[in-house]
């Protein structure tokens, strides 16, 4: 049988484990942006719609009502999330990509700690 | 075009109740009065609307768009490398070019149809299908893109392009060129009807990216009212929350600077373990 020591280790690897996964997902999609910024459209267009798909999945995980986050925490996540999104709705010349970067930026640094 | 293949948000069929399992075929085509007093029952499937359920379908919206943008672009680039096509092909078309310049020009043309078909190759989004990639532009069969949490599906249709839209792979004179450009014994020329295909596209993707923004507006409200709503009926945290505009770029800066401050106190990351295909790890397989 385990003791509680060891499962707290395994327990707390798990989770850090997942949390540097996630900004690694974060970091991906900033890799992307940012090398592609001087791509052609094609590039940057996939760019951003992987940029899109990782909000709207934080968008669903803070909305989630069993998400462990405090609530706070999960408010400004969802408000960052939102406008992130519309961000990106707009038409690609209009969008400021370096406050999207940013934004996006500081959500990676956060789960890298 | 995007085609509801399925129905919107109130399953239209009634379906039996596992307690009916046992029941015969004949005996689930018989209606509501029909059975009643029977031990097998009728019932409207449970629906689903929670906002976990939404944020799948918001999930495989987003990645409907990010194939549908990524065709977009793709037919850009198609666009402007066929008008060079007609360029170089009317230069081609003359006789009296010499030697070196038709073989100049040859070589631009095959530059030029190579580009053609890495756009087409390009425009695959990896992000819509476990890693795999959709291409709307070349795929020869559709996709669907879930709609609402009842699992109602529109489809995503491709327009199944010949990965070179039928080009010659040379063009070895001036009458081929002529032929490229006007075609052959009255028939429409090979490359009228590649511009014909990738504006057709350009329109058709024109429409379906404006109706999955419309699609994902919806499924985030409905998100929304449903995480509200259990909110609600869990005495849980208020969701009178607004997307901030877009004025307020440096106020939303400042607030994900707090997430992060918030976020390197957290163990834990965004998800939770048993969000299987909803968590950011199960992106970009």
């Amino acid at each position: 049988m385990r003791s509680p020591l060891d499962l707290y280790r395994t327990t707390r690897l798990l989770a850090s484990n997942t949390k540097a996964l996630e900004a690694q997902v974060f970091r991906r999609v900033l890799f992307q942006l940012e090398t592609t910024a001087k791509a052609p459209e094609l590039e940057q267009a996939k760019a951003r719609a992987d940029l899109r798909l990782v909000w709207v999945t934080v968008l669903g995980l803070v909305t989630d009502p069993d998400n462990h986050l405090s609530l706070v925490l999960q408010k400004n996540l969802e408000q960052l999330a939102q406008a992130v999104i519309a961000e990106l709705d707009l038409p690609a010349a209009e969008q400021d990509r370096d406050w999207l970067i940013q934004v996006t930026t500081q959500i990676a640094e956060g789960l890298e700690a | 075009m995007i085609n509801n293949v399925t129905s919107g948000f109130i399953p239209s069929t009634p379906t039996l109740t596992p307690a009916s399992t046992g029941a015969s075929s004949t005996q689930a085509n018989t209606s509501t009065t029909e059975s009643s007093g029977k031990k097998a029952e009728l019932e409207f499937r449970a629906g689903r609307n929670s906002a976990k359920d939404y944020s799948a379908v918001q999930q495989s919206i987003a990645k409907g768009k990010g194939a549908v943008e990524s065709a977009q672009a793709a037919t850009g680039d198609i666009k402007e490398s066929l008008l060079k096509v007609r360029e170089v092909a009317t230069k081609l078309a003359d006789d009296s070019l010499d030697a070196p310049e038709r073989e100049k020009l040859q070589k631009e043309y095959s530059s030029l149809r190579s580009g053609i078909e890495k756009s087409l190759e390009g425009a695959s989004y990896k992000g819509a299908d476990g890693g795999k990639g959709l291409n709307l532009l070349t795929d020869k069969d559709s996709t669907k893109v879930t709609i609402n949490s009842y699992g109602s599906q529109s489809e995503l249709a491709s327009s199944k392009l010949d990965k070179s839209l039928g080009l010659p792979e040379k063009i070895g004179s001036a009458a081929e060129a002529r032929e490229l450009l006007k075609g052959k014994e009255g028939k429409t020329s090979v490359l009228a009807s590649a511009e014909k295909s990738v504006n057709e596209s350009s329109e058709r993707l024109a429409k379906e990216d404006k109706k999955l923004k419309a699609q994902l507006e919806t499924a985030t409200a409905v998100s929304k009212a449903a995480s509200s709503l259990e909110a609600e009926r869990t005495g849980g945290r208020s969701s009178a929350r607004q997307a901030p505009d877009e004025q307020s770029r440096a106020a939303l800066l400042k607030q994900a600077e707090e997430s992060r401050q918030q976020l390197k106190q957290q163990a834990m990351g965004l998800g939770n373990k048993d969000q299987g295909a909803r968590s950011l790890l199960s992106l970009f397989g």
